[in-house]
């Protein structure tokens, strides 16, 4: 995979759109610009898309970034990062406060690595250093189910303690009942065994039959009451019949002359007189006599009727009670022969064989068992047999206490013996799970530790490598990365210094050492994944590293940009700029973009940084050009190339006092070594294809270098007469030389490993000879 | 072209591996054993039953 473009619209610095274009078949891309150029900003787009932060913003005291993660001048919603690959385009935005990225399952591989990260793996606890270390190492699954096993772990070991303790309890109680019954031959369990095999019907028949006793009893009780309410009941209401049957008869005996239609005729005389209250003679025989007591013997004779109605009322509800209490004396008597009955049944036919027999019964049977029909008892015969249900009852019942207590401690015993049961398997079991667990919960830990410590081990090499490349010889290849055997995820870094061993980085090493330190140990990092697949961003991490091993960071980043899918380092490193420009880093594999000046207006500003060759080339193909400019370009060229000429072949230049002139350089470049100096040209094929022979050139350059003197280094009025041409012939025969020499892609030829001639990275060129000639 | 192992597949398989030598892990319950072991999703249930069934010897199969 190999990163085409990255578009930004207003995020930081990008208040207008800023769009990086990536060129082909580079795999590095340098981008360089003073501070606030928009360097990080660059790298925050990486970031965000990678890892949904802003890094720039990590660790400066604000608690939610994402407010400031837009350009002043523009809204957060109006955030746009989109990052276009061979293999993939991403986009992410930032919807209320949440980066929201498309594709969303999926994102691009960056590891991003900041100036003030740096020291994070060096100087912090060791805690965070693991932390630090922990997404490389990528076993966090893991870690989570261990945390699960151990978890497993401490509840099996609580819950097997819980089970002895239960297991014994239960023994304890089983102990208690075994004890309460007299201690019997055998062993505890054996005798709860067999205590819980004991079938609890035989207590529940017996139970049942003395519950039933008591019961029928109560009915047959409930019924004899009830029976002899209704009889003494009857009884009352008989006398009370023959008491209504005299008073009838002392009626009927009072009115027996009348009739009634001598009522009648009494009731129509009683109407007659209330008109005529006082006749003069009776309405019938019309006699005097007696006239006055007429009305009130007609009333006398009509009141003795009325007491016969009365009398004969009474006797007939007298009569309707009579019967009806007969009636409910019968049904009474008939329920209670029912109670007895059954009662009767259970003494002398289901009467269980443990319970003993009162006498009652034995009596009851003597008596009753001969009667023909049951409804033939009489009231004696039901209290009889009453009697005998009270003596049953009273016999039973300490029986029945004895027998419920019974049947709970068979229960009880029963409970227990299935209780203990129980426990033994769950401690049977969970005591052949607990060591099972300690063991895999070991190899776990083993495993985990090997294994990390195999990464570390090699980090740590890779580590020591990476800083030999940067510091030969420094005596600081023994890097060790050591977790805490006595602490979960801590990690400490620890090398080897001369005469001493295994001590902290920090208490020896200068600043620039442990940056450089630090950038090891990133890159080591990084490349664990080793799949080609990640995106390496260093974020202007080689400022504080010295002068002297600049080149070699430079050197060793090249090296290891192979095993990225890209590399995108940003700089203010001004060399690093010059020495692009001059030709002397690998440009074949590199790509300079040069921040200009940021501005609120402009934003993000990319320009193109142009080599000092290509830019003399473009000056001479103006058409009217500025003759002391290009003069003045041309020299600065034939200096370079004249100064690495004289160097490749140890020409003998005075260098010590001040720094060599043209006029110092171009004269040790003598005749010999002139007739031999040339360079090969080859292509891609390692054909070649053509030869450029340089001492003609060198030839030329004697007669006209002092024409960068006159025209191109100082105000001379001189150079008002010297003709144009002459500085522009000039110019373009450095240009000659200067192409010849350096390769705009592979830079120039400083490489004598094939020890015949020198050749530039790409083997595109080729200077010979190797050798001044003698 | 083999996928790359990831640093947990490469642990996984190595624990998965002695946790068999043990008799701790059922050789035909290490495969989804070692899946959710990766996706760290093994869940305390999941430990004791692959732990349970590690001694019990294997279902017949089917023809």
């Amino acid at each position: 995979m190999k990163l085409e473009s990255l578009t930004l619209e207003a995020l930081r610095g990008a208040t207008k759109s800023f769009e990086l274009k990536f060129e082909k078949n580079k795999s590095i891309c340098i981008i360089y610009g003073e501070n606030a150029s928009g360097k990080s900003t660059i790298c925050d787009a990486l970031d965000i898309l990678a890892n949904g932060t802003l890094g720039s913003l990590v660790g400066k005291g604000l608690q939610f970034t994402t407010k400031y993660w837009h350009s002043t001048n523009r809204d957060p919603g109006d955030i746009q990062i989109k990052l276009v690959s061979s293999s993939s385009t991403w986009t992410a935005e930032l919807v209320r406060g949440k980066v929201v990225t498309i594709p969303p399952d999926s994102r691009p591989r960056i590891a991003i690595l900041r100036r003030h990260q740096i020291l994070d793996l060096l100087a912090k606890p060791p805690g965070a250093k693991y932390e630090a270390l922990r997404p490389f190492i990528a076993i966090e699954a893991i870690d989570d189910c261990e945390t699960t096993l151990r978890k497993l772990l401490g509840s099996t070991r609580k819950d097997l303690e819980f089970a002895e303790a239960k297991l014994g309890e239960n023994l304890i109680a089983l102990e208690d009942l075994y004890k309460q019954a007299g201690s019997p031959k055998g062993s505890i369990v054996d005798w709860a065994t067999a205590e819980a095999e004991r079938d609890p019907e035989d207590q529940n028949q017996s139970i049942s039959a003395i519950q039933n006793v008591s019961k029928l009893r109560q009915s047959l009780d409930s019924r004899l009451n009830d029976l002899e309410g209704a009889i003494n009941r009857l009884e009352t209401e008989r006398q009370a019949l023959e008491v209504a049957e005299q008073e009838l008869t002392a009626a009927v005996d009072n009115a027996s002359s009348s009739s009634e239609e001598l009522t009648r005729l009494f009731q129509a005389a009683h109407q007659y007189f209330q008109i005529n209250s006082q006749p003069e003679a009776c309405p019938l025989c019309e006699s005097r006599e007696f006239v006055r007591s007429l009305p009130s013997a007609v009333d006398q004779k009509l009141q003795g009727w009325s007491v016969v109605r009365s009398a004969l009322n009474k006797k007939a509800d007298a009569q309707r009670s009579f019967e009806m209490s007969t009636s409910q004396a019968q049904s009474a008597k008939r329920y209670a022969v029912e109670a007895a009955k059954s009662l009767f049944k259970v003494f002398l036919k289901d009467w269980p064989d443990d319970l003993p027999r009162a006498d009652a019964i034995l009596e009851l049977e003597r008596k009753l068992s001969n009667s023909e029909n049951d409804s033939d008892w009489n009231v004696r015969d039901l209290k009889l047999i009453d009697k005998a249900a009270i003596q049953v009852t009273q016999l039973l019942e300490p029986e029945l206490s004895i027998r419920i207590q019974r049947r709970t401690q068979l229960q009880t015993v029963k409970n227990l013996l299935n209780q203990y049961r129980h426990n033994t398997q769950q401690q049977a079991e969970l005591a052949s799970l607990l060591p099972r667990l300690e063991k895999t919960h070991e190899i776990l830990m083993e495993e985990r530790r090997l294994f990390v410590d195999e990464i570390l081990g090699r980090i740590a090499q890779r580590v020591g490598e990476l800083y030999e490349e940067v510091h030969p010889g420094e005596g600081l290849n023994k890097i060790s990365l050591e977790l805490d055997p006595n602490k979960r995820a801590s990690l400490d870094v620890l090398s080897k210094f001369p005469g001493t061993h295994d001590c902290p980085p920090g208490a020896y090493l200068s600043e620039s050492h442990l940056d450089t330190l630090g950038i090891c140990v990133f890159l080591a990092l990084a490349e664990l994944d080793g799949s080609g697949e990640v995106v390496l961003v260093l974020d202007d991490v080689i400022a504080s590293v010295d002068e002297p091993h600049v080149d070699r960071i430079i050197e060793m980043l090249y090296t290891i940009s192979s095993k990225f899918a890209h590399c995108v380092l940003t700089t203010h490193y001004t060399p690093w700029k010059e020495k692009y420009r001059w030709g002397f880093l690998k440009n074949g594999e590199c790509q300079f973009i040069e921040l200009g000046k940021w501005s609120w207006a402009d934003g993000i500003i990319s320009l193109g940084t142009k080599l000092r060759i290509e830019r003399l080339r473009e000056q001479l193909a103006e058409p009217l050009p500025e003759v002391s400019e290009v003069c003045a370009t041309a020299g600065v060229i034939l200096e370079a190339v004249l100064d690495f000429l004289t160097l490749q072949f140890n020409c003998a230049v005075p260098r010590k006092r001040t720094k060599p002139t043209l006029g110092d350089l171009l004269p040790p470049i003598n005749k010999k070594l002139r007739q031999v100096l040339r360079v090969e040209f080859y292509d891609n094929g390692g054909s070649l294809s053509h030869t450029i022979q340089l001492g003609p050139i060198l030839d030329k350059l004697d007669k006209l270098v002092q024409l960068r003197n006159v025209m191109g280094a100082h105000f001379n009025q001189l150079a008002f007469e010297l003709q144009d041409k002459d500085g522009l012939n000039f110019a373009q025969l450095v240009l000659e030389l200067a192409e010849a020499i350096v390769d705009a892609e592979h830079g120039w030829p400083g490489s004598d490993k094939s020890g015949e001639y020198w050749s530039n990275s790409g083997k595109s060129r080729r200077l010979y000879p190797l050798k001044q000639p003698a | 072209m083999t996928k790359r192992e990831t640093p947990a597949e490469v642990l996984a398989k190595r624990i998965g591996n002695r946790m068999m030598e043990e008799n701790l892990l059922h050789p035909e319950r290490a495969d989804n054993f070692l899946s959710k072991l990766v996706l760290g999703k093994l869940k305390e249930g999941d430990w004791r039953i692959e732990i349970e069934t590690s001694s019990k010897p294997s279902k017949p199969r089917k023809k």
